[in-house]
């Protein structure tokens, strides 16, 4: 338990640096030469974003589905009194 | 002659496969050709190549062999070791873009040439996937599912990007380059592109550090677990660590009938025969060993080798202690049982008959 508490502790810490590191160089930096894009162009192509997010979703959840069912056939050989699952 | 690696293993970090020899060989090659490539004023990325370029045999075989002992655990290595290459180019970017003032034109990583969008789509989609697959095998490691979700992420702004770099070129080149969440992309963030697929990059290696390390804390030898099947994960993982690869050509012999004993062997690669002998003069083979065989354990329990192993071809074992043997033998009933039942055969092997057989004896 302790363990996994150090584990989130170095975890959020990376993160919190890791952007911080980004942001200053934004900041600080910047980026030569800086193009933004216009407005209406951007509007145009949200939807090419969702899709892209929905495609992800998509496979994500059958990456979770796929698990779930693994653990399912895991916890039914448990108890039928199988071999223990190794998770190595 | 038969060798022993110098290597103990706890071994996925070790150079397990090749001899030190080799080893320094490559280092020293690769040392060469980076003082080579940089007195003849190669770019870095020449630099860089040339300097990796030896290593890449070394690691090849180094994987394979990984994979044939500790399994699907290998690819998990390996993928780690990648990413950690990917962060480095992303690194090297952020540092060149910190040197010229924020000069994009010139802050490419090491490897520029790469650096469009098809090869960017590519590698994050293999990192995505790769994942998805490290994430069904290893489904019980948390820390897999958050760096998955951070490289789902990553994903979805480089998909968004590769189709708009393909179907709408004009708007790419006027800033549509800088993505889903870059600064004033579709959703937007204070952070351009370089930074943000810097943090992006971070937010995956991280948790896949984390995960790699609970991981290695279930890796164990794959012929450790066939030979012996009710070790229990922590037995097996312990006992890896303590086992140590022997290397015997054909004819080697690799104990010595009535010689002290004090190994257990598990045949990894080739085949290895046991042979009887006796002071008359005539020689018996008890029996050729396959991979996932042992052999040695009575030796271990009453100090003397009971028969000869002699390899029959290229071969390859992995070798435990006496010490370690025998703590595992009275740690556990079930594994004493199978080890017991491996000697009781051998012996009906060795006294079924009191001279040679037909076909071998000689």
């Amino acid at each position: 338990m302790k363990r996994g508490y150090i584990e989130v502790a170095v975890f959020l810490v990376v993160a919190a640096g890791a952007f911080s590191l980004a942001y200053w160089l934004a900041q600080t930096v910047g980026l030569h030469p800086l193009v933004v894009p216009p407005q209406d162009l951007r509007e145009k192509h949200w939807m090419v974003a969702a899709g892209a997010a929905a495609f992800v979703v998509v496979v994500d959840a059958l990456v979770f589905f796929l698990i779930v069912l693994k653990h399912r056939r895991e916890r039914r050989a448990r108890e039928s009194g199988g071999t223990p699952v190794l998770r190595g | 002659m038969v060798r022993t690696s110098r290597w103990n293993l706890p071994g996925v970090f070790n150079v397990q496969r090749l001899p030190l020899r080799v080893v320094l060989i490559t280092a020293l090659i690769s040392y060469v050709l980076q003082i080579g490539a940089i007195i003849q004023g190669y770019p870095l990325y020449g630099i860089v190549a040339v300097t990796i370029f030896p290593w890449i045999l070394v690691f090849a075989f180094e994987y394979i062999w990984k994979y044939e002992h500790y399994g699907f655990f290998a690819f998990l290595l390996v993928f780690v070791l990648l990413q950690l290459g990917h962060l480095g180019e992303h690194t090297v970017q952020i540092v060149q873009l910190y040197a010229s003032g924020g000069d994009l034109a010139h802050s490419h990583g090491v490897f520029g040439q790469l650096d469009f969008e098809t090869v960017h789509v590519v590698w994050d989609s293999s990192v995505w996937i790769g994942l998805a697959i490290c994430l069904y095998k290893f489904s019980h490691n948390r820390w897999l599912y958050v760096s998955f979700i951070f490289a789902s992420l990553h994903e979805v702004e480089h998909l968004y990007l590769y189709y708009i770099y393909n179907t709408d070129r004009t708007f790419y080149l006027m800033g549509g380059l800088t993505g889903v969440m870059g600064y004033h992309g579709v959703i937007g963030s204070p952070l351009y592109r370089p930074y943000l697929h810097f943090f992006y990059n971070f937010m995956v290696i991280t948790p896949m550090l984390i995960a790699f390390a609970r991981q290695t804390e279930h890796a164990y030898d794959q012929f450790l677990a066939k030979a012996l099947p009710d070790l229990t994960e922590k037995q097996l993982v312990e006992t890896t660590n303590r086992l140590q690869r022997v290397v015997a050509e054909p004819g080697d012999v690799i104990v010595r009938q009535d010689d002290p004993s004090d190994r257990f062997y598990i045949v990894t690669k080739g085949e290895v025969e046991l042979v009887v002998s006796s002071q008359e003069g005539w020689e018996r083979t008890l029996e050729t060993l396959q991979p996932g065989r042992f052999f040695g354990e009575l030796g271990v329990l009453t100090g003397r080798n009971a028969a000869t192993a002699r390899a029959k071809t290229h071969t390859e074992l992995l070798a435990l202690d006496s010490r370690s043997f025998t703590e595992l033998m009275k740690s556990d009933a079930k594994v004493r049982a199978d080890v017991d039942a491996d000697m009781r055969r051998l012996h009906d092997l060795k006294y079924a008959t009191s001279g040679p057989g037909p076909a071998d004896g000689h």
